[in-house]
């Protein structure tokens, strides 16, 4: 190959690429949405992407992680099909500087440090 | 610490804010690009089949999966440093390609043969057509190399024109198909 063709794994089976596609549906829903993606984070088993939703007036940005957890090999997949999960994330930006409120702040924060959000679940985490 | 020195923290950390958020947008131009061309290719009907990038260049690679028909990308942001977007205006080197399955592997090798045998082609150049294969996947591929004005696609605010994006990469794929079948005599 005389490209950036070998970039490309050509020897996967469609089977391996059913993350992306999920990645590129969840890409068009939220386009239509108005929240272009502004970031794409890959990790070991896991997929993240940012979305800017435009003109809303509470979310900064929303990040999406799809986190495959069975249909890896042929075998998972013909027992247990394909099945991911999607992590929703909600950003709201406030701008706080002002100490007073970044004190007030700080009590959730402390309330919240052992909260495990399982399905369904949230859990506010202040940075 | 009085009320007004508060507030003249809160009014530095604002401003901060503003000029961060500059720099942020020039940065984020590489996946803006790279989300834009997902959605516009899934709107024609592709699917994402390949995501990846070496932190610089960013590939996609698409199907169609009635026909296996590909579409395959390279994105490459020019002006990543905000100095550069500025006053050049936000480029991006994008090549793209369209690929077929082709079983005849005597076309195969008959349609790279120019590419092999010539020394002068430089395929970096924009508007050069060159053929590449993949023969353990039996795909051929034709490619083109662009630069193309990202400011015409994405406005202030993250604002995407996807509906002009979405007819370029069209007139492009349309163009690379005519000339691949034309190549291999289909």
């Amino acid at each position: 190959m005389l490209s950036f063709l070998s970039n490309f794994k050509h020897s996967q089976e469609m089977r391996e690429s059913k993350d992306e596609i999920l990645i590129g549906e969840l890409v068009r829903a939220m386009s239509r949405l108005q929240a272009p993606a502004v970031g794409f984070y890959a990790g070991t088993g896991q997929q993240t992407i940012k979305f800017k939703p435009i003109n809303d007036p509470v979310f900064n940005s929303v990040l999406l992680t799809v986190d495959r957890k069975t249909g890896g090999s042929a075998l998972s997949q013909a027992m247990i099909g394909s099945k991911a999960t999607v992590i929703v994330q909600a950003e709201v930006k406030n701008y706080l500087a002002d100490p007073d409120d970044l004190i007030h702040m700080y009590k959730t924060d402390l309330a919240n440090i052992f909260k495990i959000p399982m399905l369904g679940d949230t859990r506010l985490d202040h940075q | 610490m009085s009320e007004e020195h508060d507030q003249i923290f809160v009014g530095l950390v604002k401003e901060s804010w503003k000029h961060f958020n500059e720099t942020l947008n020039n940065t984020q131009m590489d996946d803006l690009l790279v989300g834009a061309v997902i959605t516009s290719m899934v709107e024609q009907g592709y699917v994402l089949i390949d995501l990846n990038s070496d932190g610089i260049k960013h590939f996609l690679r698409f199907e169609w999966l009635q026909t296996k028909q590909r579409v395959i990308f390279q994105l490459h942001n020019l002006a990543e440093d905000l100095l550069t977007a500025k006053v050049l205006g936000r480029k991006a080197n994008v090549t793209i390609g369209y690929g077929e399955v082709v079983q005849n592997t005597q076309a195969v090798f008959g349609a790279l043969r120019a590419e092999v045998k010539s020394q002068y082609l430089d395929a970096g150049e924009p508007g050069v057509i060159t053929c590449d294969a993949d023969l353990t996947s039996g795909y051929i591929y034709v490619q083109v190399p662009l630069i193309l004005d990202l400011d015409q696609y994405f406005g202030a605010n993250w604002s995407v024109n996807s509906a002009l994006l979405q007819k370029h990469i069209y007139a492009t794929v349309q163009a690379l198909a005519k000339y691949l079948r034309g190549r291999l005599s289909v």
